[in-house]
Order: structure tokens, then sequence, then C-alpha cells
């Protein structure tokens, strides 16, 4: 403990010396002052730590002066005041502490009392310093906090693109647990019009929840717009998760990629309760239970990024995920909003469905705060026929000027086919190249689709027709993934060119596997309008209304897709004239 | 056997008991004769991320040490939350 500053007051000038004296030789400074008037004046410039003064003093007397330094404290902190006097009775005794002292002592003074009496005090001025210190502290952190809060809440803002959640296909609901949610809903729609969607759930909430999300939420956008598989992005959101965040703090993650084009949809979940797939009646059609770890607890050696596709029906469907804050939300009395309570108010028609959701939710919660975050989402999947508005109309459409000329020639080995996710990344090759911009979509789908023939019934000997069997589907891919996986020779040849004349121009994607290839010419007999349903697994009745010209040759393993549109008119795009 | 030794989580196991499982996890990783850290969830009613997250840092810990994590005694909540999080992929689950 630090000496005490003491402020001595009294108009006995020997009095004061002795105090003085007694005082420093307990190891204390001491002040002294003759009456209450300079002892105000001395207060008022100087900090001290206890105050003496004397009851009986010439023109301001002790009770006065006690009053006047109390009102100074008022701004400056309380300061312990002892008022010695002499007469001792008990009247005097209560005047004395009813005037704001904090204790007594009688004159003549008893050194042995008054040193006890300082040594009481100094200790609660420790005290009180300790107090102030630990209050200051509290301040801090509670500015501290405000601040991570307020940095937190715009970080999630900004993860959230409510642009994208903006999607006539997506039902949601995100409500925080405090000010800053570990809740994030993501939604994202590819180039080839493909719906992602995602829901996290971090470990905790706040600053270290939305930390751990940012490179998620970048690495999702981007690879969605890219059109990556779904596999392939899980595989990398797991990767920077491990790369930016300690062992202990995980994402658990739904994700789903639906592609309109072959209603199909696919799931990956790793730590989220069971997402349903529900029809407009609300029957519960799947559920996509949890069957992976949260996304970075183990490393890329050990982490499962396979995900369950699911061939839909022809009627519309509908995926419903939540986190777990949904299922353990609880009522004033503890009770738990329940997994089941949830099952049976999914089970009815989509047009009152959420509706009915929500209202049950408010009325179970009432006044009280869901103690986690609660988030829901629901995905319409909508099969989008194959002689859509997107085939037709990126070929009707305006030409953009004359492209650029570039040839691109890859050829891949079988150990590049298995490890890369071929689509994106030549996409993105070819649009670093100058691929022309708005034919970007529908190049993305022709690629994606002659390089799935290629692998899959090139060089993995699939056959489509295992698709129409009973669970043929899902047997269909896991099939693949086993040949896959096996894959040791094969190749496939890619060559990509885009040129232009004066009135037309030409993109061609010539795709060639060193598979065994198939009968074309039955195809080309059988003509592809009149029996699309036989060929339906190989694509080939999307890519024959898309592509301006498609052949085969050799064994029917070499296809080439061609794109023609016009040039613009240079005369015609002059506006005005 | 001798070269086991238990740990008890609180009823409510989050991040508010996290330090005096801590206390007793350091003790069983500092003892050279424990081989097998057995994490007994009888008394356990509830559970969230942050105590998975305490689980993960434990098995961290323990490979580090040459020692293994065991978790007994799952049941209700405690027991759903595991499974959906898939933690016996890496944990041994009795």
């Amino acid at each position: 403990m630090r000496p005490l500053r003491i402020l001595a007051v009294d108009d006995d000038a020997l009095i004061g010396i002795i105090i003085n004296t007694f005082t420093r030789q307990l190891g204390h400074t001491c002040q002294l002052s003759a009456s209450g008037e300079e002892a105000l004046d001395l207060y008022a410039q100087q900090d001290f730590d206890l105050v003496l003064i004397d009851r009986m003093m010439p023109g301001m007397d002790g009770l006065e002066t006690t009053q006047r330094v109390r009102a100074l404290q008022e701004q400056r902190g309380w300061r312990p005041i002892i008022m010695l006097s002499g007469a001792s009775d008990v009247d005097e005794q209560v005047l004395a502490l009813n005037s704001g002292c904090d204790d007594f002592l009688a004159k003549p003074i008893n050194f042995n009392i008054l040193e006890a009496k300082i040594n009481s005090f100094w200790r609660i001025a420790d005290m009180q310093q300790q107090i102030a210190r630990n209050h200051e502290e509290l301040v801090r952190y509670a500015n501290l906090e405000a601040e991570e809060k307020r940095i937190s809440s715009f970080l999630m803002e900004r993860l959230v693109r409510r642009d994208m959640l903006d999607n006539p296909n997506i039902e949601h609901y995100l409500q925080p647990a405090q000010v800053v949610s570990g809740d994030l809903l993501m939604v994202s729609t590819s180039r080839t019009d493909d719906l992602y969607v995602m829901l996290a759930d971090a470990t905790g909430h706040g600053l270290p929840a939305a930390l751990s999300l940012i490179p998620l939420s970048q690495t999702f956008y981007a690879m969605t717009a890219k059109g990556f598989q779904l596999s392939s992005i899980m595989h990398e959101l797991n990767q920077q998760h491990r790369a930016h965040s300690p062992s202990d703090r995980f994402v658990a993650a739904i994700a789903a990629c639906y592609r309109p084009m072959d209603n199909t949809l696919e799931v990956w979940n790793g730590g989220i309760p069971k997402a349903f797939l529900l029809n407009n009646d609300g029957e519960i059609l799947w559920r996509f239970r949890s069957a992976n770890l949260p996304l970075g607890i183990v490393d890329h050696k050990l982490f499962d990024s396979s995900v369950e596709v699911f061939k839909l029906p022809d009627e519309p469907t509908q995926l419903f995920m939540y986190s777990d804050g949904l299922i353990e939300a609880e009522d004033v009395h503890g009770t738990a909003f329940g997994k089941d309570r949830l099952e049976q108010l999914l089970q009815q028609p989509l047009n009152s469905r959420l509706a009915t959701l929500q209202a049950c939710l408010s009325a179970h919660l009432g006044q009280h705060a869901a103690h986690d975050d609660v988030s829901y989402l629901q995905l319409l999947c909508k099969e989008q026929s194959n002689s859509s508005s997107f085939g037709q109309g990126t070929v009707i459409d305006k030409g953009s000027g004359n492209t650029e000329n570039w040839n691109l020639q890859l050829r891949l080995s079988a150990q590049q086919l298995k490890r890369l996710d071929l689509e994106p990344l030549i996409t993105h090759f070819c649009q670093t190249l100058g691929l022309e911009e708005s034919r970007q979509g529908v190049f993305g789908l022709i690629l994606r689709e002659l390089l799935s023939n290629a692998m899959d019934h090139g060089l993995l000997g699939l056959t489509s027709s295992l698709k129409h069997e009973a669970n043929g589907f899902e047997r269909y891919f896991q099939l693949r993934n086993e040949r896959l996986m096996a894959l040791e020779n094969g190749e496939i040849q890619l060559e990509i060119n885009q040129s232009s004349d004066a009135h037309t121009n030409h993109l061609s994607i010539s795709v060639c596997d060193s598979g065994p290839g198939f009968d074309f010419a039955k195809l080309e007999q059988a003509g592809l309008q009149n029996d699309p349903d036989r060929y339906h697994g190989r694509g080939l009745l999307l890519l024959s209304k898309i592509c301006s010209h498609l052949e085969f040759r050799g064994n029917g393993n070499h296809v080439i897709a061609e794109l023609h549109w016009p040039s613009e008119d240079v005369a015609g795009a002059t506006h005005g004239t | 056997m001798t070269n086991t030794v238990s740990l008890h989580p609180a009823t409510r196991f989050d991040f508010n008991s996290f330090r005096d499982f801590r206390r007793d996890y350091e003790v069983a990783l500092a003892s050279p004769t424990v081989r097998v850290l057995i994490v007994d969830m009888k008394n356990v009613q509830y559970i969230d991320s942050a105590a998975l997250g305490i689980l993960l840092l434990l098995r961290d810990h323990a490979v580090s040490a040459n020692k293994t994590v065991e978790i007994h005694n799952l049941h209700g909540i405690a027991k759903d939350v595991l499974e959906i999080a898939n933690f016996q992929k890496i944990f041994t689950i009795r």
C-alpha cells in the first residue's frame, strides 16, 4: 500500500505540528491548514487520501468544513474524514458523525488510537482504489465488447449477402440468439442456373464465430459461382476452416445443390440435424441425415466430402433445412420445441407450411428469447424442362460484337481426371482466354455434359439405362465413385476453339475419350426427337437443342459440339442513326 | 485398471464448465502411466458446441501425449448431439 496523503486542519499550530510529526513517522505525508477556508482551497487544488478536521475553529468550524469537503468530494470521489474534538460526550460525537464525517477522535489525542484509525482507513482507501481500478477495467471491457459486437454485426451482415437470399426459390428465417449470430445462411446461383444453398452453424457466437465464417463464405460464393461440384466445395471449405481456426472451433454445416436441368439434388450434411425433402402435400420423401463430421475437425485425408445425390420425382419438391437452435428453443417452462413437433408441423401443404411453423414457434417462445440461434431455410425444387428458355434464349439473342480468336487443347490422363473438378477449371481458363460472356452459361452446360459422357460412359463404362431402374440413380453414383477410384488408364482429349468471321461467331468444343464409343449411327437413324427417353441419360437431347451443330466421329467416342451466333452488325449498332 | 482415468464433466457441459474439466484432464495427461482417458457422460444432461470443441481439444492433447480418449455412458441429448456431429468417427464411444 502506498503512503497516505493527509490533510490536517486545526487552528492550534502546536497540535498541527504534533500531528505532522507523528504521521510522517508513520511514513505518510501531511499538509497543515490553520482554518476551514484555507483547507477548502488546498483540497480544491490537491489530492488527499485522509482528512483530519478539528471541531472547534474560529470562522468556519469543523462541522461546516466537513460538509464543504464532502461537497467537493462529490466530483472527486469519496475520502475518509476524521473529526477531532475536545468535547467527548455522546451528543457531540453524534453531531460530528451526522455532519458527514466518518469517524471521531476525542482530544487530547491518544496517538495509539489515531494510528489505529489511520491504518484502518488506509486499508479502506486501498480497497477503494482497487474497486475504482476494477470499475475502470469493467468499463473498458464493456466498451471493447460493444465494439466487437458492432464489428461482428457488420461482418455477419456482409457475409449474409441478402441480395442472394432474396431468391424466388428460397424461403428463410434467421433469428440470432444475441446481437450476433453463429448461424449463417448462404444462397448462390451458378452460371448454369444451378442453385446452391448452405446453412452453417459456427461454434459460439459473436466475433469468433463471425471470423471463422469469413473464409468459408468467401470460398462458398466464389466456388459456387464458378459451378464447382458440391463435394469439391465441401472439401475446400474443410481445408479453409482448418487453415484459419483453432481445433476446438468447428462449423456444423449442411449444403445442397439443386440442378433444375436434370432435376437432381445433391446434399452434404456434417453436424446439422436431418434435412427433409417434402412434396407439395407435405409428405416426407427423404431425410438427409448428418453423415459427416462438421467442417474443420479432420484433415483432408480423413475428411469425407462425398455427397448424397438424389434424383427428384416429377412433382415439385422442397428441401427444408434447419439448425439445432430451432428444436432446442425453450418456452418459459424450459420445454424444448422438439424435433417430433417440427416433423409433424412440416407435414402439411406447401402454401401453409412455413406460416404455421412460424406461428407455432412464436407461440412457443412467447416473450422468452431463444437460447441459441434459430434458423431455417426452404429450397423450392422445380424442374426446368429441357426446352426451356435457357437453351432457346441464348441461341436467339443478339450477338455481342466480334469475339476474340483462340484455341485451347488439353490432354488429361486418368490421374488428373480422378483429381480435378474439370468443368469450372476449364470454363475459368476459357474466360481468361476471352470466352464470349454471353455464351459462358451455355458453354459450361455443354462442357459438363460432354465431359460427364466421356467420363461416365467412355472411361468408366457405365450404362445410363441403370438410372431408370428402381434406386438406379443412387446405384449409378455409387458405381461411378467405385470405378473412378479404381481408374488407372484412359485419357480425354479436349479442344476448344473460338473464332469469328464477318457475320458469325463460332465456338466449338471437341471431346474425345479413349473408351470404346457407342453406336451413334443407330441414334441418328432413330432420331433424337422421336425417341428422347432412350438416350435421356446421355443428355444428348438437351445438347442437340442447345447446340447449333452436334456431331459424332470415330466409334462415337469423339463428339464435337458447335455454337454459332451472329456477329454484331456494326452499322446496326450505331445508335440513333 | 490403473492406466485409465475417468473424467466427469458437469451436468451442464458447456463453456462455463471448461476450467474444472481442463484442470482434471491436464492432471491425467501429465501422468505417464495413464494410457486411456475416459470421459464419463453419465451425469451430463446438456451439452453445447463449445463442449464439443473442448472434447476436440482434449483429443488433440491426448494424441500428442500418445494417449487415447474414450467417451462412455452417453445418453439423452448429449447422445443425439454427438451422433449428429458424427463424433463416433473420431472417438471411441462405449
